[in-house]
């Protein structure tokens, strides 16, 4: 189980830090809470590129359907909601 | 030592790093018939490559007159005369055909009109040496840093370049004579080590801006392979350059590209003053960014701050409107929105300068080989070892680097590095036996670090260097308050001899991936501060308040700084290299730098 939060931590390091700072912040409150199928969908989210998934973020993009309740979650993150 | 049975590989060439340096390097090596592999510790494209939205700078002549001799007299004088002039001739005459091979790749860079590649102005980028404000810099909308890296890493697969992706580079394979032979790799998901043997390596492996508690970087930007560097027993180059960008948002270190000047943006005090106008006339706003980065902290430290504590400025964009923002800066207004919490048509952005480029790193000339001073020989290659990039001080940025030439460095010398190793190596030469002294000290190292059981843990140890060198080595620099930083860091390194590594497997054992790597920060860390104390100068980022002019007489020279296994430090230097490769320009001669 550690080594599987541990790759999930390395797979959490993006190229731009204003993802790190959302990720990691996700990855030690909210992620433990996820039940099993969210766990592997955001395994799946993690595949996404950075400028996409940093759209997503932004909110200058809809994500698509099944990723919307994760992408929701992460802006919880954002420093200034 | 526990036995760690190494699995071999054998390529004619091995790129640390998959970054646009390291990409460009790997693919053009492959398409050379070179047999390339690249390491990369992360995902190609999560490289912080990624993050660099602002463009790179070729004069085209797209939008005006241009000139690639305009182009390199401004990167000598952002420079400020530390930058080495064969090589930046070299950066700003091959940028134009560099450029029209990315968008040959597919790099979809924006257009105007009539369908040519648009180019926008950036700071310390002027026409007819220094007269007007050039538009020289080409961008791929907002992403140009990310279309770089996914064209590269396509064509890379396209010439059978073959990727270890997340395998962490643990050290150089050095033999006896100093030839560099391999590194050996850390495969994260398996735990297995491997070693590349290559007739190159090539160290495309970033900055260090994790060693500063506040920095625009990614955390994946370590050093790792300055560290390695150090501990093959060679120097790093001119590493007291630390770049602040002017406009990191206050309080959350994110970047608001200096794009945003470009379209018409500018600073405010306290005062709503556009103080920029009494610090560089000309530019303004637009002015190289050490000097917007000292203008900032003078005004902040003279009591014209804004914010309840006067502690930072304004960027404003209210002005331009919400189509031109949305237009030339797409994201700018979303970003502010979040992590500032303000409204960009309505209201400045709060900024601060932050941590965001290193100019120092590994020593080379322009064909991207590492040098070295070797028995009175400054140029003295070093067999075996290439760098490129952030990693490397070719020197083109010199003592300050402008803005969209990051972005260029990369490529110019990718191609540059993939060139010489296309000369210089026949594909599938064999490679000489090894003794098994120069694996035996990586591993012992690596094993030491794996168990180490000591009583301070790696975040804390990274903590107190972060904040050290934030304290210590800031924009404004004296030689009191280095030393003290000097003597703090150096307990730090003390400590890591009893650093505390909880985690003993071998697959994705990120608490010894992050001691590893702050192992390679604290030699940054340190060679930063050291060389910084040592340059009693001011010159380009470097500004010391105890020693504020620019000293050409005897500090017009790079620093080398070496380090031993106890953390202490050794200099030595090289010359500017105050020559050009071909008559078609000239040496600029230093004169006083003004905006």
């Amino acid at each position: 189980m550690t080594a599987e939060m541990n790759k999930l931590r390395w797979r959490c390091r993006r190229g731009m830090r204003e993802l790190d700072m959302v990720l990691d912040r996700f990855l030690a409150q909210d992620y433990p809470l996820l039940d099993a199928g969210s766990k592997l969908r955001f395994l799946e989210l993690l595949e996404v590129t950075d400028p996409e998934l940093y759209d997503w973020v932004l909110g200058r993009v809809a994500p698509p359907e099944h990723f919307a309740g994760l992408v929701g979650a992460l802006q919880q993150h954002r420093p200034h909601p | 030592m526990a036995a760690y049975p190494l699995i071999e590989h054998k390529y004619d060439v091995v790129v640390v790093g998959a970054g646009g340096a390291g990409l460009r390097a790997t693919f053009g090596m492959a398409a050379e018939g070179l047999t390339t592999a690249c390491i990369t510790k992360v995902f190609p494209t999560r490289s912080h490559t990624v993050a660099a939205q602002g463009g790179m700078s070729a004069a085209l002549g797209n939008m005006g007159p241009d000139d690639w001799r305009w182009h390199m007299y401004d990167t000598i004088k952002g420079s400020d005369w530390l930058g080495d002039q064969d090589a930046i001739e070299y950066m700003c005459r091959e940028a134009i055909p560099a450029v029209i091979e990315l968008e040959h790749y597919g790099v979809p860079f924006s257009r105007t009109e009539d369908g040519r590649i648009y180019q926008r102005p950036f700071g310390g980028m002027t026409t007819n040496y220094g007269e007007g404000i050039a538009q020289r810099t080409c961008a791929a909308a907002d992403r140009t840093g990310h279309a770089i890296l996914h064209t590269l890493y396509q064509q890379s697969l396209k010439h059978n370049a073959e990727f270890m992706i997340e395998y962490f580079a643990v050290d150089l394979v050095m033999d006896d004579e100093g030839v560099c032979r391999g590194v050996i790799a850390w495969n994260l998901e398996d735990g297995s080590l491997h070693i590349f043997r290559a007739h190159q390596v090539l160290l495309a492996t970033g900055g260090y801006g994790r060693a500063y508690f506040s920095c625009t970087s990614a955390h994946t930007c370590t050093g790792d392979g300055n560290g390695m560097i150090l501990r093959a027993g060679l120097p790093l180059q001119d590493m007291e350059f630390t770049q602040f960008h002017p406009t990191g948002i206050y309080g959350a270190g994110c970047l608001i590209t200096e794009g945003v000047r470009g379209e018409g943006g500018y600073l405010t005090n306290a005062k709503g003053e556009r103080f920029m106008e009494r610090y560089a006339p000309n530019a303004k706003d637009l002015a190289s960014r050490d000097v917007v980065s000292r203008s900032m902290t003078i005004e902040i430290r003279e009591g014209r701050g804004v914010g309840k504590d006067a502690d930072h400025i304004h960027l404003h964009l209210e002005h331009l409107g919400p189509e031109v923002i949305d237009e030339r800066l797409p994201g700018i207004a979303e970003s502010a929105a979040i992590f500032a919490g303000v409204d960009v048509t309505r209201e400045p952005i709060p900024v601060l300068p932050t941590v965001h480029y290193n100019m120092g790193g590994i020593p080379t000339n322009y064909h991207g080989e590492v040098v070295t001073l070797r028995n009175g020989d400054p140029d003295s290659v070093v067999p075996g070892l290439m760098s490129i990039g952030e990693a490397a001080c070719v020197s083109v940025h010199g003592a300050n680097r402008l803005g969209s030439n990051s972005l260029l460095d990369l490529v110019v010398f990718g191609r540059a590095a993939a060139k010489r190793c296309a000369a210089t190596i026949k594909p599938g030469m064999p490679h000489p036996t090894l003794s098994s002294n120069a694996t035996d000290r990586v591993l012992s190292r690596f094993d030491g670090l794996r168990h180490a059981n000591g009583s301070e843990p790696t975040a804390k140890l990274r903590l107190s260097m972060q904040k050290i060198m934030q304290e210590c080595a800031a924009v404004f620099r004296t030689g009191e308050v280095m030393e003290d930083g000097i003597k703090r860091l150096r307990e730090v390194k003390a400590a890591f001899e009893h650093v505390k590594v909880s985690d003993r497997s071998l697959t994705w054992n990120t608490d010894l991936v992050e001691t590893l790597e702050l192992d390679n920060l604290l030699g940054n860390a340190i060679t930063s501060i050291e060389a910084a104390a040592n340059r009693k100068e001011s010159r380009g980022a470097h500004a010391r308040e105890d020693y504020p002019d620019r000293d050409d007489e005897n500090w017009m020279k790079h620093t080398l700084t070496w380090i031993d296994d106890k953390g202490n430090v050794r200099f030595d230097y090289r010359p500017v290299h105050m020559y050009t490769l071909s008559n078609e320009c000239q040496v600029v001669p230093p004169k006083k730098r003004t905006y």
